[in-house]
């Protein structure tokens, strides 16, 4: 049974905030087929990405940033009231330990390790977003 | 006296972030506030950070007053306590946006006024900068000042710099269609001269054994995409079939990792015509009816299996998805005699991200230098691993 695809105008909204290409490209080509996708390379063109267009529905984040860096943009968004309403995902370089203590402080909902299973991370997009079956692509 | 670093393309925020222990740091800014509303007694725990302030009780007010100190930066804060209204929060903030010398000044809402509704109204048309409890959370409205401020200089200032990607934009690398066209005349030019082999091979295989002449196995190439890569058939069919059963007998359980290598010496599975074919490169030789359909290039990097390829380990190994593979990685230099230590198959040079350590490659990346400086993501092969 094929997933259905939702129109366009219809679809949620993800953005991702990663220093490197090919993680972007990644996103990019898995989530496009369902949702917009907005990527970005760093925390200044994210915070002008959130000032000027519609709120995300989800923020796919790389906590080492150049400009923002060990988890600072990720304080920032949980704490301000503005932008603490957005789930938040994490992909990170640092060990897992330190990942985990970070994203229970921040309450990230869901965090990976490089290297990560795209599939992993697609289901888990779909359980935030849309939660039912319909949607999941097998 | 703090001086703002206005000077580096990608500025540090970390000494200006709301940090976990908020102290309480007596700045010796001249900065000034604007507070709107009626409570400002509730103000007096960091009125001391503060040069001067301004009160006024109602919008109006406060926008003729901005009105007045207009060619001086007067006021870098702006404080809202009031009751929200749609309709002269709409008008102060037009207002203010035809101020320049306040384009870096934040507003900030007091949250106690707003009810749910309002909250998320303030939030999706992006009424303030920041809501606030003014009770509550003014220890480190210092630093989220600072913090909103400097976000609001460096868009400013990088402004050419925002790049906002909304399709996957790393598919066309340099001298893409330079490299494409080369391809097409190289492939085509080379099936002609080789088409004899071809058929020769394609008998030969065929009156050996029962089966296709071509084996078929599926790759990761450029951009993720998975494609059929052809190879001559050199072992029976059925061949996948027979390693399982090798693999059931193995007394040692794997305990589910990744499959192993099992390429014996003298793999009964192979066929004659198959060995001359493996030992030679030949089997390869179909993989240039994919460089003519754009999955493969003639220089590059070997085409990973899928197994491989789902485990993405460092940004540079990932980089390599971005160019499309190439021939070169995967042919080895024609070897017919026993295997020496340098030209065995271990584990190793096969997995090791596709840096296939042999002479032909390098001979082919000195010949074709204009080629491989194409490539310009680190897709040029090394010697060892």
């Amino acid at each position: 049974m094929l997933p259905l695809l939702i129109p366009k105008k219809m679809r949620k909204e993800i953005l991702v905030i990663d220093d490197s290409k090919a993680i972007r490209f990644v996103l990019q080509t898995i989530l496009r087929k369902h949702y917009k996708v907005t990527s970005v390379a760093d925390g200044v063109s994210a915070m002008y990405c959130l000032r000027k267009n519609n709120l995300p529905d989800l923020i796919i984040i790389n906590p080492d940033l150049r400009d923002f860096q060990d988890w600072e943009l990720i304080r920032y968004l949980h704490n301000s009231h503005l932008y603490s309403s957005i789930p938040l995902m994490v992909i990170s370089n640092q060990s897992e330990e330190q990942t985990r203590l970070n994203a229970i402080k921040y309450q990230v909902v869901d965090f990976f390790q490089k290297p990560f299973n795209p599939l992993n991370l697609l289901e888990s997009v779909d359980n935030v977003l849309v939660g039912t079956a319909v949607h999941k692509v097998y | 006296m703090h001086t703002l670093k206005t000077t580096n393309t990608f500025p540090t925020f970390k000494y200006y972030s709301i940090s976990d222990n908020p102290l309480k740091v007596v700045h010796n800014w001249d900065r000034s506030y604007l507070y709107i509303g009626n409570n400002e007694s509730d103000f007096t725990a960091f009125k001391t950070d503060f040069k001067s302030g301004f009160s006024k009780e109602n919008l109006e007010k406060g926008i003729q007053f901005l009105n007045q100190c207009k060619g001086e930066q007067k006021v870098s804060v702006i404080f809202i306590d009031l009751p929200f209204c749609y309709t002269s929060l709409h008008v102060f903030l037009s207002e203010k946006e035809k101020m320049m010398e306040l384009a870096n000044v934040p507003v900030i809402l007091n949250i106690r006024n707003l009810t749910p509704e309002e909250i998320s109204f303030v939030r999706r048309k992006k009424m303030a900068d920041e809501m606030v409890d003014f009770k509550v959370e003014m220890d480190s409205i210092n630093e989220r000042i600072e913090f909103l401020r400097l976000i609001s200089i460096s868009i400013a200032e990088n402004q050419s710099n925002i790049k906002i990607e909304n399709k996957p934009s790393a598919v066309y690398p340099d001298r893409f269609f330079l490299k494409r066209t080369m391809d097409i005349f190289l492939s085509i030019f080379l099936i002609v001269v080789f088409s004899p082999l071809f058929v020769l091979i394609a008998f030969a295989i065929k009156l050996e054994s029962r089966g296709p002449v071509f084996y078929n196995s599926y790759r990761a190439g450029r951009g993720f995409k998975i494609f059929k890569l052809y190879h001559f058939r050199t072992m029976k069919v059925g061949a996948d079939r027979m390693l399982n059963s090798f693999l059931k007998l193995n007394k040692f359980n794997n305990f589910g990792h990744a499959p192993v290598f099992l390429s014996p010496e003298n793999d009964p599975r192979i066929t004659r015509v198959g060995h001359f074919l493996s030992k030679s490169g030949l089997n390869k030789l179909p993989s240039l009816i994919n460089v003519l359909n754009g999955n493969l290039t003639l220089v590059g990097k070997d085409p990973l299996h899928l197994y491989e390829a789902a485990s993405l380990k460092n940004n540079d190994s990932a980089d390599r998805f971005i160019m499309a593979s190439g021939l070169s990685g995967m042919w080895k230099f024609p070897r017919f005699k026993s295997d020496t230590s340098a030209n065995k198959e271990n584990s190793k040079t096969v997995l090791a991200e596709g840096k296939t350590s042999n002479a032909f490659t390098e001979f082919l990346s000195k010949i074709s230098t204009p080629l491989s400086s194409m490539q310009s993501y680190n897709t040029t092969s090394t010697k060892g691993s």
